[in-house]
């Protein structure tokens, strides 16, 4: 049997099946990624106020971030079944330690200068966290927002071991069909979507965090 | 205007006061400048007045009311707060930074930009300016913004810690005049910290002279400083040549003052 390494016949006969994947991984990336940071928001500032419990967040988070994907995806067919729900819990689990962490360290990297001529000036502690601690710290917030989606967008793919999966499904029917084109297909795929919603996350932040880019003036007073 | 009764301020976990029993009076319009050695608790009295630390015991009262029984949020909002490295918000431009109180304060637009044209002229700010961030701004045009902003609601009271520290001799030399040019015609009440003592005689109505542990050694006019020192601390403080000094500060009220200071030098 001389069997072509591409086989783009096949690819061609399966377009539909390329969109209809393609959308769900961007489905299952985002939700992960917005409920993920939903969760992270209150429990990054909960850590960031009180210290104390940066601790066992980071703790438990971590422990999440360490099992390993196949482990929790069989751990949690038991209880939710082969669903979206499964597949989510998982990869929200992963975007966590992540997320809080960058928000932590963003919240932290603000000038104590500038967050004590604020309180100088009469900015209630609401105000300065809302006004000016978490804009500032949008640039390493959205540094973690990249790595988390980028991060989520692979493993998405291992979610097709329970029905879902994405681009992920190609990769298992390439592993199961015994010829590469199918996981060839879903692997490039798939990092070529991580690269081109990473460079989109990374023009939004630019766009909503304009001072970044201001080069620093020469001159004296 | 604004008056400390015997305020004394521990803090936590140290034996020793960093303000103990401190009792001033300022007047309003006039300039004090609070000057002394590092550890002398300049900078704690000041904050202090607008309850960024709060007394271990003793009262203030600003424009006839005691600290203690306003909303520290409040009261801030009508003291102007200027600080050695400005801390000017990075993620504004320096038209918003210069309205941020404003803002809080719920101006109108019209009210605000009417607000930045006389802050600019008033401080000698290029109009180019207003729509750069501070990083793109040079020392000196920050520490102009930082003064604007802290007077854009026009308190009737300012502190200033450090306020020209971070500068250069040359630009400090010229916003020190520039300031005095404007606090000339504006008359607010000023606290101000340093702890270079030709900056202090420069800029003071009268000077508060503290030692270590909040101690104050003596209050009192920049001439009456230099002509009769309280004691030992304050001639060490105020140094061998304060003959010349008597020569060189701006408000020598008379000859006879200066001719009798220079005899007084050792």
């Amino acid at each position: 049997m001389n069997e072509p390494f591409v086989r783009w016949d096949w690819i061609w006969d399966h377009m539909d099946q390329v969109g209809e994947r393609l959308i769900e991984h961007v489905q299952l990336t985002v939700i992960a990624v917005v409920l993920g940071l939903l969760i992270s928001l209150p429990l990054g500032l909960i850590a960031y106020r009180y210290r104390k419990s940066y601790a066992p967040i980071a703790g438990v988070t971590g422990i999440l971030y360490t099992i390993p994907s196949l482990a929790l995806l069989a751990f949690l067919v038991p209880f939710t079944g082969f669903s979206t729900t499964t597949a989510e819990v998982a990869l929200v689990s992963y975007t966590l330690l992540i997320l809080i962490r960058n928000i932590v360290s963003g919240l932290d990297g603000v000038p104590e200068d500038v967050k004590e001529a604020a309180k100088g000036m009469g900015y209630s502690s609401r105000q300065s966290l809302w006004r000016i601690e978490i804009p500032l710290a949008l640039p390493v917030i959205a540094a973690g927002i990249r790595v988390a989606t980028v991060t989520t967008i692979g493993l998405v793919t291992v979610t097709a071991l329970i029905g879902k999966g994405g681009l992920g499904y190609f990769i298992l029917l390439g592993i199961r069909g015994l010829f590469p084109t199918p996981a060839l297909l879903g692997s490039v795929l798939s990092v070529a979507l991580a690269i081109a919603v990473d460079a989109v996350l990374l023009g939004g932040q630019k766009l909503v965090t304009p001072w970044t880019r201001v080069t620093a003036a020469r001159s004296e007073a | 205007m604004i008056s400390l009764r015997n305020v004394s301020k521990t803090f936590p976990g140290s034996s020793e006061p960093a303000v103990s029993d401190l009792s001033l009076d300022i007047n309003a319009g006039e300039t004090v400048v609070l000057v002394g050695p590092s550890g002398c608790g300049k900078t704690t009295t000041m904050k202090m007045i607008n309850r960024l630390i709060e007394p271990t015991s003793g009262d203030i009262i600003v424009g006839g009311e005691s600290v203690r029984t306003k909303d520290p949020v409040e009261l801030r909002r009508g003291i102007g707060y200027v600080i050695q490295s400005i801390g000017l918000l990075p993620h504004r431009t320096i038209r918003q930074n210069m309205t941020t109180l404003p803002w809080i304060l719920g101006w109108d637009d019209a009210r605000m930009r009417g607000r930045v044209d006389e802050l600019i002229a008033t401080l000698d700010l290029d109009p180019a300016l207003l729509d750069r961030y501070p990083a793109e701004l040079s020392g000196g045009q920050r520490q102009r913004v930082g003064v604007a902003r802290a007077l854009a609601a026009d308190p009737p009271v300012m502190l200033m810690d450090e306020p020209f520290g971070a500068v250069d001799p040359i630009v400090r030399e010229r916003l020190q005049d520039e300031f005095l040019a404007i606090q000339k015609k504006l008359r607010k009440t000023i606290v101000f910290v340093t702890h270079d003592i030709d900056e202090a005689l420069k800029m003071a109505d009268r000077i508060a002279i503290l030692n270590k542990g909040g101690i104050l050694e003596q209050y009192a006019a920049p001439e009456a400083i230099l002509r009769a020192p309280a004691n030992d601390f304050v001639r060490r403080f105020v140094g061998m040549d304060r003959g010349l000094k008597a020569l060189a500060i701006r408000n020598a009220s008379g000859l006879d003052e200066v001719i009798a200071a220079v005899r007084g030098t050792p």
